[in-house]
Parts: C-alpha cells; sequence; structure tokens
C-alpha cells in the first residue's frame, strides 16, 4: 500500500490537493497517514497560535536615505544646471558668429602630425651615436704593469683603511 | 622647436624609465638595498671615499682594457674586452643598488607621508631633474650620488643581518 507524501498532505490542508477524494478515502483506510495528518493539523495550529511580535529595528535597509545626496548639493546642483542652461541660452547667438572664425584642425590633421612627431623620435633615438672609446697611446708593457701595480697597491690601501672596523 | 621637444621627450621618457628601474630594483633585491640604505644612513662620508676608490679604479681598469682591445687582434681583444665588460656589470650591479638605496633614503626624507612605491617613484624623477641640470647636475650632483651608492652598496656585504 502506498502512502501519502508531506507533499500531497499539505496540499490537502491547504485545499489545493486535486483528487481531494482519493484522498479522503486512503486517510479513512490508513491508519498511519490519517496520524501524519493530524501531527501536521496539530503543528499548523500551535504556528497560528502564537502571538504577534512586534521587530526591533527595520528589516528593510533604507537604500533612498543611504544613497541620497546632501541636501545643499541637489539644491546647488539645480541651481548651478540652471545657471548653466540660462548662460548656453545667452551664448548661442555670440558662439554662433564667433565659431566660424576660428580655425579648427581636424582629428586627421593632428594624428598626422602626432605620428610624424612620434617617427621623428624615434628617428633621432636610432641615430644616437655611443661614444667611441679613444685611444691610449701605446706604453712599454712594464710601464703600463708598474702604473696599474701602483693604482692596486692605492685601492688595496684606501679599501683597507675605509673597511678596517666593517671586516672584523 | 623640434628637436628641444624631442630631447624633452627623450628625458621625460628616461626618468620615467629609470624610476621604474629603481622600483622594480627595490623589490627584487629587497634585502641588499635596505642595507644600502642603512649604509648610507649611518656613514655617508665612508661610503662616498669607498665609492670614489672603486668606481675609478674598475672604471679605469675597464677603460684601459677596451681602449688596448681596439687596438689588439680579434683573439686578443677577446681576452681583454670580456673581463672589461665584466668589471663594467659589476659596476652597473653595485650602482643600480646603491642608487635605489639612494632614491628610498631621498624619498623617505622628501614624503614621509606617501606610501613606500610612491616615496621611490617620486624621489627617483626629482633625483633625475636634479642630475639633469647643467653641469653642476652633472659633474657634482650625479657622481657624488654615485660614488655614495657605490660605495654604500660595498659596504652593505659587510653589514651583519639585524
Amino acid at each position: 500500500m502506498k502512502h501519502l507524501t508531506d507533499e500531497l498532505l499539505n496540499e490537502y490542508l491547504d485545499h489545493e490537493a486535486e483528487d481531494r477524494a482519493g484522498i479522503e478515502e486512503h486517510l479513512s483506510t490508513c491508519a498511519d497517514c490519517a496520524s501524519r495528518l493530524a501531527d501536521l493539523e496539530a503543528l499548523f495550529a500551535e504556528l497560528d497560535s502564537l502571538p504577534e511580535m512586534p521587530i526591533s529595528r527595520p528589516v528593510v535597509i533604507p537604500l533612498a536615505k543611504a544613497y541620497a545626496l546632501p541636501r545643499w548639493l541637489t539644491w546647488t546642483a539645480a541651481v548651478q544646471s540652471a545657471i548653466a542652461l540660462a548662460a548656453i541660452i545667452i551664448a548661442i547667438p555670440f558662439l554662433a558668429d564667433l565659431l566660424p572664425m576660428i580655425d579648427t584642425r581636424s582629428l586627421v590633421d593632428l594624428a598626422v602630425e602626432a605620428q610624424s612627431q612620434w617617427t621623428g623620435f624615434l628617428d633621432s633615438l636610432s641615430q644616437v651615436q655611443m661614444p667611441s672609446i679613444p685611444e691610449i697611446p701605446i706604453a712599454e708593457f712594464s710601464s703600463l704593469m708598474m702604473a696599474l701595480a701602483g693604482v692596486s697597491v692605492l685601492w688595496l690601501l684606501g679599501n683597507g683603511l675605509l673597511l678596517k672596523n666593517q671586516m672584523k | 622647436m623640434d628637436d628641444i621637444l624631442r630631447i624633452s621627450l627623450i628625458a621625460l621618457l628616461l626618468t620615467f624609465t629609470l624610476a621604474a628601474y629603481f622600483l622594480v630594483i627595490g623589490v627584487l633585491f629587497n634585502d641588499r638595498v635596505t642595507k644600502t640604505r642603512n649604509a648610507i644612513r649611518q656613514m655617508p662620508a665612508r661610503a662616498f671615499w669607498l665609492g670614489l676608490v672603486n668606481l675609478l679604479f674598475f672604471g679605469v681598469i675597464a677603460f684601459v682594457l677596451l681602449s688596448v682591445a681596439e687596438n689588439a687582434g680579434a683573439f686578443v681583444k677577446g681576452i681583454l674586452t670580456i673581463p672589461a665588460l665584466v668589471i663594467l656589470a659589476i659596476i652597473t650591479g653595485l650602482l643600480s643598488s646603491g642608487l635605489t638605496g639612494m632614491v628610498g633614503q631621498l624619498g623617505e626624507k622628501l614624503f614621509p607621508d606617501l606610501s613606500a612605491w610612491k616615496q621611490n617613484f617620486w624621489a627617483a624623477v626629482i633625483l633625475c631633474v636634479a642630475c639633469a641640470l647643467p653641469f653642476v647636475g652633472w659633474f657634482l650632483l650625479l657622481p657624488y650620488v654615485c660614488f655614495v651608492g657605490i660605495g654604500a652598496t660595498i659596504l652593505g656585504f659587510f653589514q651583519r643581518n639585524a
């Protein structure tokens, strides 16, 4: 014997079940389903009997209040907009006379000029020449070695003095 | 007019490239740069003289090697050029760390309220612009900064870890 599901029992209690007569027939013969229905009825009755509790703080976030502009800004913005609109209306006739006198350049001209500047910059970069190393007059090997030895001694002395306390 | 514009553009590009370079070096070699900065802060005079001695010595050696290699045959040229290039690479490395430390030190003093990377960036820009000043910047400030940087990096090698 197939028992009624919880969904069917809930629909029966909510008076939304389609086969109401069939469910009632099953309940009259099935003590198990009748007992589950009685439990559900008792649960809903208890829920209905609970008192209404007032909410201590509002659940809905007052979005409009949170994102509202400050009052002074709204007023200022409105006044500024009105003044700007009036200024534009007043200026239109003057601008209509002045605009044809201005020698405007097209975007294409500007782009071409920028491109030529960039090409010139790259050309100048490619023409940069590294400084050539000057030739040292050919010295005798022995004198070169002596000079190197002297410089090395100076280097060792300098480093020794300057790093004396550091190397301990 | 075009030349001035090009030179300005190159200088601007170099300035920002150097600033970015110092930022990257500071991040990649943080410990080394920190020790360099400590050395700059604690003993700038010693760092200057140490940098002077070492930069002149190794610079002269590299210069002599390259000059001799110019007039030598192919085989000797190769033998002389390689150590010269190694010396130049070492100098460049020391200089990079030293200048990054110098830039960090400048940034800390100039812009104490900014974040670290902004301090370094703006200090690098200011240092580049200052070193671009004719004569004083080229022949006094730039060598001074290079000597102190290299010397401080060498001193940093002998610092104990904190």
